[in-house]
């Protein structure tokens, strides 16, 4: 159960993709999600899942580890499809009960942001899956650092994520040992109607909330006990450089959005 | 009595990061038993008893319970659950409730006790790993690490398992603390639990409180059998990363020194008799 949690967590093997420089990565994501927004009609969105699953057969990832990243986000997809669902006025009427009616726009809309939250979800997660958690809040700070001149603060955001990202890990084998440990004392969470359910939570919460800040403390005194004081003056291991693979990103990027716009543009113009 | 027969267990199974953690093990466990279980860490020691206390996924092998074969792990896994409690290592972390009772009292409140069994087994429980009445209302977070402890192991006390499994418990406790916590256990076995297992890293720990011992090296278990025996094999024991204790090693010192010391020495107060007697002859 605690291991389709694959959000944050990395994969290591060497591809491609593992290659790249962790800023050409975060850069890619954020076209590649906005790519995905741009997508409206049918030939669109098979550009978008063409390019994912380039971008998936490239990162030498098992299909299944990805996927597996999507089975907590089932109820939030369920809540966006209904939502869509019920919520679109326009199109043609299909289906009318009480205050619920169907529309084929609906369904359209429906279908189009599940498969698009699908997408997002994939592409986010070949990030984090290809980057390890070091490279990526290295990037991150490094993206981040023109900012400092108005102040943003960008070596605690890299550092606060770089020790979020990685405690995950830690903090599932301590939920995991918590579970099993309740469950030997008898503790059920898996029979009972919902209020009994949350109710059950209650012996894992505690005592997980209760490690996670004795975990912050211990940390914060151990770097301390290091001397770090933030990121003034501080160098970097191991230095950035854009390599073949970025160059070669890079250009991936551009034919995308060039691809996602022609298809657009030929769309209004009425070619296809 | 539960017996494992060609137990195979692996983590991550089917992904690269699989990792076998058990290897064709087979134990018997015996009503009454109070059995030790060594090996460093990684040896496969915690998966083990996670097994025998129904707490994973079905292994390879089969389990049975009482005599009874179960054909599929998930029903041997539930009577197991019943019948075993397991003490994690530093247990004190799995602490929640807002009282010291109210902890203690969350494992026989899901076995479906009435309040007076319930109120009973809290006060046993506590009185037997010396948790004064005046602490049951505290809050468990205000109590020093070593009361902790104690009050955890207690929740799984209080559910009279026939099988009690401790991972580790002195870990991190003083001389003091450990001796206590080893003493509440030869009280425990027998008296209020059939059966106990106590695994430990500490040879000093198993050389004084149990009989019978079972070594766990890379998933395999290698030895099993009584105390005197595996501490007789100190070569294969360092082999595997582990040790004889600390006074065995000093009575080889003294045998090599010429001292006719006998080599079943494995506590310091049996050493301390023999030298005693030796000394005394000898004038």
């Amino acid at each position: 159960m605690l291991r389709d949690i694959t959000l944050g967590q990395y994969y290591n093997t060497s591809s491609p993709l593992h290659e790249m420089d962790p800023r050409t990565k975060i850069i890619g994501v954020i076209v590649y999600m906005a790519v995905l927004f741009m997508a409206s009609s049918l030939w669109e969105y098979m550009l978008a899942a063409l390019f994912t699953a380039f971008l998936i057969k490239i990162s030498k990832v098992p299909l299944g580890f990805i996927t597996r990243g999507l089975k907590p986000l089932a109820v939030i997809m369920c809540f966006t499809l209904a939502l869509n669902l019920f919520m679109t006025g326009t199109g043609n009427e299909l289906f009318r009960w009480w205050i619920f009616r169907i529309t084929d726009d609906g369904i359209v809309l429906a279908v189009k942001m599940a498969v698009r939250l699908v997408f997002l979800v994939m592409g986010t997660s070949l990030l984090t899956l290809t980057t390890s958690p070091i490279a990526l809040t290295g990037g991150i700070e490094r993206l981040l650092s023109p900012l400092r001149r108005f102040g943003v603060p960008s070596h605690e955001i890299a550092m606060m994520m770089s020790i979020a990202l990685r405690f995950i890990p830690t903090l599932m084998e301590e939920t995991d040992k918590i579970i099993k440990a309740q469950t030997s004392r008898g503790a059920d969470f898996e029979s009972g109607n919902l209020i009994q359910r949350v109710k059950a939570m209650v012996p894992i919460l505690v005592p997980l909330f209760v490690g996670a800040f004795r975990r912050a403390e211990e940390l914060a005194m151990a770097m301390e006990c290091r001397c770090y004081n933030g990121g003034e003056g501080r160098t970097s291991l191991r230095e950035l450089k854009f390599r073949r693979v970025d160059a070669m990103a890079l250009t991936a990027g551009i034919l995308l959005v060039s691809a996602m716009t022609a298809l657009k543009l030929l769309k209004n113009g009425g070619l296809i | 009595m539960i017996e494992l027969k060609n137990v195979t267990y692996t983590y991550n199974k089917n992904e690269p990061s699989a990792r076998v953690a058990l290897n064709g093990v087979s134990l018997t466990l015996d009503d009454g038993d109070f059995l030790g279980l060594i090996g460093h860490t990684g040896s496969g020691k915690s998966t083990l008893t996670q097994i025998i206390a129904g707490l994973l996924p079905p292994p390879e092998g089969s389990v049975s319970v009482d005599g009874r074969d179960y054909a599929d792990y998930k029903t041997a896994a539930r009577e197991l659950r019943k019948k075993v409690g397991l003490v994690f290592q530093y247990p004190e972390h799995q602490l929640f409730e807002e009282t010291v009772y109210r902890d203690i009292a969350f494992g026989p409140k899901n076995q479906k006790l009435t309040e007076d069994e319930i109120d009973g087994r809290v006060r046993e429980a506590a009185r037997r790993v010396n948790i004064g009445g005046d602490l049951l209302d505290k809050s468990p977070f205000d109590l020093s690490g070593g009361q902790k402890r104690r009050v955890a192991i207690a929740g799984v006390v209080a559910m009279k398992p026939e099988v009690l499994i401790l991972d580790e418990p002195t870990a991190g406790l003083d001389p003091e603390g450990r001796d206590e916590l080893l003493s509440m256990l030869e009280e425990l076995h027998g008296d209020w639990c059939k059966t106990v297992i106590l695994v430990s890293h500490s040879m000093e720990d198993i050389a004084r409180t149990v009989k019978t011992a079972a070594v766990m090296n890379n998933g395999r278990l290698v030895m099993n059998g009584p105390v005197e025996d595996i501490f007789s094999c100190g070569d294969e024991l360092r082999s595997m990363g582990l040790n004889t204790p600390q006074i065995s090693r000093i009575v080889d010192g003294l045998i090599a020194a010429g001292l006719p010391l006998s080599r079943r020495i494995f506590t310091v107060g049996a050493a301390a008799d023999e030298i005693e007697k030796i000394v005394r002859g000898g004038r």
